[in-house]
């Protein structure tokens, strides 16, 4: 089936078609691992990988979503907000009683 | 000391002399896998980075090449992974197993790649998945064990997927460079 001398026949034939490329960037990978320069410190510790645990993270801001969700509506003070009809147009009842007391006044 | 305990110590030489042991074996490995010589010179640096800092992950000192294998080829297959609603279909892997026939035995392929056309260009024509086992096996001529073992898949799929990788490879050469993809 897999036969071990044509194995080698064609790892020879990759080697040799392959055998023009060389790694160069030893100096990409050493200014990663051992900065020198400012520059080089500066931008390793700014592309520096973090890993944020999703399932905390998620967990907390949807605690915070619906905690401001929650303020938001209780600062309604209870106040019923409803359309009304006043003189053939319909309006937010709490609109038209701005509206109307800023008038009176 | 030996190579894998200097790199655990950081010492600069050390990851140079990595670098210029497995750099050029890393880094045609990589263009066997994603095709661009760029982009594969860009994950072999990555890898080495990676490797450099997460030199105490190594276990086994004796299996360091086989580990900045493992690290690139994973690197190579981030880059080249992309969305398919396949990947829904787990059971879809399952699947290969049913068609494990040789169609074409290595031989086939030598000979017809020293006719007609490089074999690097018809590697590069496989799929993916194929690619993968193809590069592994013939290239750094692992075993189909430690091949499950790069790419965490049973042996059986190994097995499989060089079955049809040379099927696919041999028509490739056959027909002197048509798109697979």
């Amino acid at each position: 089936m897999i036969d071990n001398k044509q194995q080698k026949e064609l790892k020879r034939q990759l080697d040799s078609e392959l055998s023009h490329f060389s790694f160069t960037k030893q100096g990409g990978v050493l200014s990663k691992t051992h900065p020198k320069t400012w520059s080089e410190k500066v931008n390793n510790w700014w592309n520096k990988e973090i890993t944020i645990p999703l399932l905390p993270v998620g967990a907390i801001t949807v605690l915070l979503l619906l905690t401001a969700g929650m303020i938001l509506f209780s600062n309604d003070g209870g106040q019923q907000v409803e359309l009304i009809e006043r003189g053939g147009n319909i309006y937010w009842s709490d609109m038209y009683e701005r509206k109307v007391g800023a008038n009176e006044s | 000391m030996d190579l894998v305990d200097r790199l655990r110590l950081g010492e600069e030489e050390a990851l140079v002399q990595v670098m210029d042991n497995y750099g050029d074996l890393l880094l045609r490995t990589a263009i066997l896998l994603v095709k661009d010589s760029f982009l594969a010179e860009e994950i072999v640096q990555d890898s080495f980075v990676i490797a450099f800092q997460k030199i105490d992950q190594l276990k086994e000192k004796e299996k360091l090449k086989s580990w900045l294998i493992i690290i690139v080829a994973n690197g190579c297959r981030g880059k080249m992974r992309t969305w398919s609603w396949k990947n829904i279909f787990l059971f879809k892997e399952d699947n290969e197993e049913e068609h494990l026939v040789d169609e074409a035995n290595p031989e086939d392929v030598v000979m017809i790649g020293f006719k007609n056309q490089s074999i690097h260009k018809a590697i590069h024509q496989l799929p993916y998945k194929y690619r993968e086992v193809i590069t592994l096996f013939y290239f750094h001529e692992l075993s189909i064990t430690e091949t499950a073992n790069v790419i965490k898949e049973k042996e059986n799929t190994v097995k499989t997927r060089l079955a049809r990788g040379r099927t696919l490879l041999k028509e490739i050469l056959q027909k002197g460079g048509e798109n697979f993809d």
